[in-house]
């Protein structure tokens, strides 16, 4: 038996049982080409991940262009066909003036009981919901991991940081307890009304849901093998929290968050649906739900093209976040691929270990 | 182990504790909002259509002029004695609170129970199939239960959905309830529970009928958090080695799921769904609103409307409370249904 | 000449993974005769385990796919049996016990009402009410002990005459199902049973949790008994006591197993024949002694040579070079190769047939 002057490395079964699995698993791992290929047999992630495309550019060419074209061309233009707020002048069918016009090739969402074009409506309230639902989600995300991240690696009793922690999460679960519409009920009755108290009382009501979710993500972390090898081993707190803790909750966060967005725009929507949100005139998907609900049998359009918009946005963001949850989430990713496998709990925990 | 009865006591004595520090903590804010965030309370709580005079009676009445901290105790012992304040006509707050509630309670439960007889079986067939197209069709039904507002479900079952299938749109009853009808009262202020207790059948039936298209319209849009947890939780109790052993033991498919890989999966569902019922009551303020039910979010839509200061604030608390309390109850849930979790 | 107990033919089975095919069992025939222990032997990620999830189908069918090949369990055809009919093969005709105890039981339920569960079926099928035993499946007599001290718990049929078996009432005969599930815990060394049937596994030890799953799986009184590594979690000691405790039970009723293993010692000790498996190929069949005294397959040869001897000091200790090659991407022909990876990585890497394929292999 000859070997060719290749240097023979021992390697236990162990090591035999990694280079299987790894080999085995070699698709597994995240590599962008993967992730095409797993975006494509994840249909309904990519409909979202497009359809979120898609609307966040026109939103942008909403609000960007306007300003933009002022400066280059002189003059402003918009891509809402119609101003959102203009009363069109209505036509007049036998000896009525009808305002509420079906659609057609001029008004492609029809119009409105007072004549406005609901088409250019629906799309410039686009901006200010996306708007909303990135920075309220965002800084809920920032504000409330942060102290998610406190919470849950400083946490040993009797220390400054356990008592820190503790602090932090009575004061979450005393702000979990109030649901957004209920604390906008409230700051609505005392702060008044309008877009900026609405923002508010959302904002106080979600970052404990961050809180929450991190801490829970870094207390799982923080006990497995391979962060107490690290600490045993002399690694600096700092290091441990970036390095591992950090880069292992990542992946939940950005799922959360993306699913995140939606939900905050059903719930302001729905504030501003009751009516103590957005001022009534201002254009706003729930608003003009509110408006004109009682009319869905005679003019339907006027309430299914803003009902329709707040649900393919939504759904969009949902899909493309519970899609990634499944593509990114290693644990289950892994999870799944390994089960499906019967190997013995050997093989099994070798591959864990390389999180 | 420490799973005794007795040891039950002292489980649900340790979160009746923490219950009652949230509250304080609740109580707080709420006091922050109404006496400390406006400057001149006194011009908000009276209304807009206040006199002058009736805001001097409103300061000395609450002890507006004095330190914050013994309005903050006041105000306490207010609320805890039940004095939850009255409406601008001086209708009281908490008893009308208490008479709205039942009504509630019974559309959340309705629809808690949609949740678990159709959500859970649901995703019990996602993790079942889960990568196929069975998967992606539910995934799809309950992300759509999502994205659908609440206000935006509620009006098109009522408006669009309700006639078509020839359920009635509004109202817990066809007609109002009378001595003659219902000779024994409104006991428990619950349509169905009452109508049975008065023996008037069709009137129950009439009740029931009224209860399926708002309970609906709630369900359908939280229904996907009862099929995600049930299938991720079942994802996770599937490929464990008890199933393995179930399926060996020569069960049939249907037992190895439901009586083995759900019970386990069913203790995280069951958490869940108690944390969301909580959420549940702040959704009935919109659901009631558009089907007109007597319960206490159309209490609080008339509230906030109508700027009865003392009744937002009054449902306020209470929906905070409910919320506190359901999740006290799915905690103890969790306690009893995971044979691991230690009593003591 | 009566239908052995397992005969399998060709099986190939792969897993569908990310972006690969992962072929886990390449063309496994084998042959089992009634009454003997087969062992299967072979390195971490060999395919055995697939191998035993394979015949009672219990793979999960996304991933794994089975390309070809089929099982015989005494003349039926397993792999072609409808999917509603599979519980009916199993728990009465195949059984089996895994690896990790703690997993095993199902956490929720007491040990009782696993046990009761099992033994529950075993009656329902011998009343003949149920579509349990098919057919064309006779109970495996378990009376046909080459001992004479047959285990009276096994032997003895539940349902000894037509009227019991007429009679059976699942929820009155709770004392009777009591009784059963008492002498089944005793039948495994368990002394005072009485006092775990009220609790729940995690608060049971991996060596009483593994005797428990014996006795859950010996209940049914199967045909066939599957074994995936054990004894592979326990301790040492509890090891030993759980085979001692198997082979004492194989002496005395003489139940066809399947015995999966990694340990040599082991497979040595508990089984008359044995199969050695590399790289998804059964490599190697025959008697156990036979198959340990003389080899035939290199790769035999290799893994008994790297047992290390207690009483020998020639010096460093022989292993096998590299590791097990990419079962993704076997080259067709040689099938006994290692992969040495060079620690530069980005030399290429050599492979190192050790032997070419064997005729007939």
């Amino acid at each position: 038996m000859k070997s060719a002057g290749v240097r023979v490395a021992r390697t236990s079964t162990v090591g035999s049982a990694v280079a299987t699995i790894r080999h085995g698993l070699h698709g597994a791992r995240s590599t962008s080409l993967n992730l095409i290929k797993v975006l494509r047999a994840n249909p309904l992630t990519l409909i979202g991940f497009i359809v979120v495309l898609f609307i966040s550019v026109t939103a942008l060419l909403v609000v960007v262009v306007p300003p933009v074209s002022q400066a280059l061309l002189g003059r402003a233009i918009s891509i809402a066909p119609y101003d959102p707020n203009a009363l069109l002048p209505c036509p007049v069918v036998g000896n009525s003036t009808v305002c509420a016009q079906p659609p057609s090739a001029e008004h492609f969402f029809g119009t409105d009981r007072s004549g406005r074009d609901v088409f250019s409506r629906v799309l410039v309230a686009l901006p200010l919901h996306l708007a909303i639902g990135f920075s309220v989600a965002g800084f809920s995300l920032l504000f409330g991991g942060g102290l998610g991240l406190i919470g849950g690696f400083w946490d040993k009793p009797w220390t400054i940081g356990g008592v820190v922690s503790l602090t932090i999460m009575r004061i979450t679960d005393v702000f979990l307890a109030f649901p957004s519409l209920v604390l906008a009920l409230a700051i609505a009755a005392t702060l008044g009304r309008g877009t900026i108290p609405c923002v508010l009382a959302i904002l106080l009501t979600w970052w404990p849901y961050y809180v929450r979710l991190t801490r829970g993500e870094v207390l799982a972390v923080k006990h497995q093998p391979y962060v107490v090898a690290s600490r045993s081993a002399g690694v600096s707190e700092g290091r441990i929290l970036f390095r591992h803790v950090l880069r292992n909750i990542l992946e939940p966060l950005v799922v959360y968050f993306t699913m995140d967005v939606g939900t905050v725009l059903v719930v302001f929507s729905t504030i501003s649906f009751i009516g103590i949100g957005v001022p009534p005139e201002v254009p706003e998907w729930g608003n003009m739900v509110s408006a004109y609900g009682d009319y869905l049998l005679l003019f339907p359009w006027m309430v299914v093209f803003p009902g329709l918009a707040i649900f393919v946005t939504v759904l969009a963001f949902s899909l493309l976040g519970d899609g990634l949850r499944d593509i990114l989430d290693p644990r289950s990713r892994r999870a799944l691929t390994q089960a499906a496998i019967p190997a013995t709990s050997v093989a099994s925990s070798a591959v864990r270990s390389e999180a | 182990m420490g799973r005794n009865p007795s040891d039950l006591v002292i489980f649900v004595g340790k979160r009746l504790l923490q219950l009652i520090a949230v509250l304080f903590g609740v109580v707080t804010i709420t006091f922050f909002f109404t006496h400390i965030a406006i400057p001149n309370p006194c011009n908000v709580w009276s209304g807009p259509r206040a006199t002058d005079a009736t805001i001097q009676l409103c300061i000395h009445n609450n002890d507006l002029d004095k330190p914050p901290l013994t309005q903050y105790f006041n105000y306490v012992v207010k609320l805890a004695t039940g004095n939850w304040g009255a409406s601008p006509r001086g209708v009281l707050v908490l008893p009308t609170i208490f008479a709205a509630f039942p009504q509630t309670l019974e559309l959340v439960l309705t629809a808690l129970l949609f949740m678990v007889v159709l959500g859970i079986p649901l995703g019990v067939v996602a993790a079942n199939n889960s990568g196929r197209w069975l998967d992606h069709l539910v995934r799809t039904f309950y992300l759509s239960g999502w994205a659908t507002p609440t206000y935006l479900g509620g009006v098109v079952l009522s408006i669009a959905i309700g006639p078509v299938l020839g359920l009635p749109r509004s109202g817990a009853f066809g007609t109002i309830p009378t001595p003659e009808t219902f000779p024994r009262g409104e006991v428990f202020h619950m349509s169905v529970l009452d109508a049975l207790v008065n023996l008037n059948f069709s009137a129950a039936i009439d009740a029931v009928l009224h209860l399926i298209l708002p309970a609906s319209a709630l369900a359908f849009i939280n229904l996907g958090i009862a099929t995600r947890m049930t299938r991720m939780s079942m994802l996770e109790v599937l490929p464990m080695d008890y199933v393995k052993t179930a399926k060996i033991k020569g069960l049939s498919d249907f037992r190895v799921l439901y009586k083995h890989a759900l019970r386990n999966s069913l203790i995280s569902t069951t958490t869940v769904l108690g944390i969301t019922a909580g959420g549940l009551l702040s959704t009935t303020v919109v659901i009631e609103e558009i089907f007109q039910w007597p319960g206490i979010g159309s209490y609080a839509y008339e509230a906030i409307t109508k700027y009865n200061f003392n009744g937002t604030i009054g449902v306020v608390i209470f929906f905070a409370v409910g919320v506190v309390v359901a999740n006290l109850v799915a905690d103890i849930l969790y306690g009893i249904l995971d044979p691991r979790v230690d009593w003591r | 000449m009566v239908d052995s107990v397992l005969r399998i033919e060709n099986l190939s089975v792969d897993y569908e993974v990310g972006a690969g095919t992962f072929h886990a069992l390449r063309d496994v025939s084998l042959e089992m005769t009634p009454g003997r222990v087969a062992g299967i032997v072979g390195e971490t990620g060999c395919g055995k385990s697939t191998l035993a999830h394979a015949i009672p189908r219990l793979l999960r069918e996304p991933p794994a796919r089975v390309r070809r090949g089929k099982v015989w369990f005494r003349g039926i055809d397993v792999l072609a049996l409808p999917r509603w009919k599979l519980p009916l093969v199993r728990g009465t005709g195949i059984s089996m016990i895994f690896q990790e105890p703690i997993n095993s039981l199902n956490p929720a339920y007491r040990i009782y009402d696993q046990l009761v569960e099992a033994v529950r079926i075993r009656k329902m099928r011998e009343t003949g009410k149920t579509p349990g035993v098919l057919p064309s499946l006779e109970p495996h007599d378990y009376s046909t002990g080459a001992s004479p001290k047959a285990s009276e718990a096994l032997t003895r049929p539940l349902l000894p005459s037509p009227a019991d078996r007429k009679r059976l009432h699942l929820t009155r005969d709770r004392d009777a199902h009591r009784a059963d599930v008492l002498e089944y815990l005793r039948l495994v060394r368990i002394n005072d049973p009485e006092t775990i049937l009220d609790l729940y596994p995690h608060e049971l030890s991996g060596g009483m949790r593994q005797r428990i799953m014996i006795a859950m799986a010996l209940s049914e009184k199967p045909s066939l008994l599957i074994a995936d590594e054990p004894t592979s979690a326990l301790d040492v000691t509890i090891q030993a006591q759980v085979l001692t405790l198997m082979k004492e039970l194989m002496e005395e009723v003489r139940t066809s197993i399947l015995f999966i293993s990694h340990d040599l010692g082991v497979i040595a000790e508990m089984a008359d024949d044995v199969g050695v498996m590399y790289a998804g190929h059964l490599v190697e069949f025959g008697p156990v002694a036979e198959v340990y005294s003389r080899p035939r397959h290199p790769y035999t040869k290799a893994l008994l040579r790297s047992v290390p001897r207690q009483y020998k000091d020639d010096g460093p200790l022989p292993s096998l070079p590299g590791s097990v090659p990419n079962l993704s991407h076997l080259p067709s022909g040689a099938h006994f190769i290692r992969v040495v990876r060079s620690p530069d990585r980005s030399a290429p890497r050599n492979r190192v047939p050790v032997s070419k394929r064997q005729k007939g292999l």
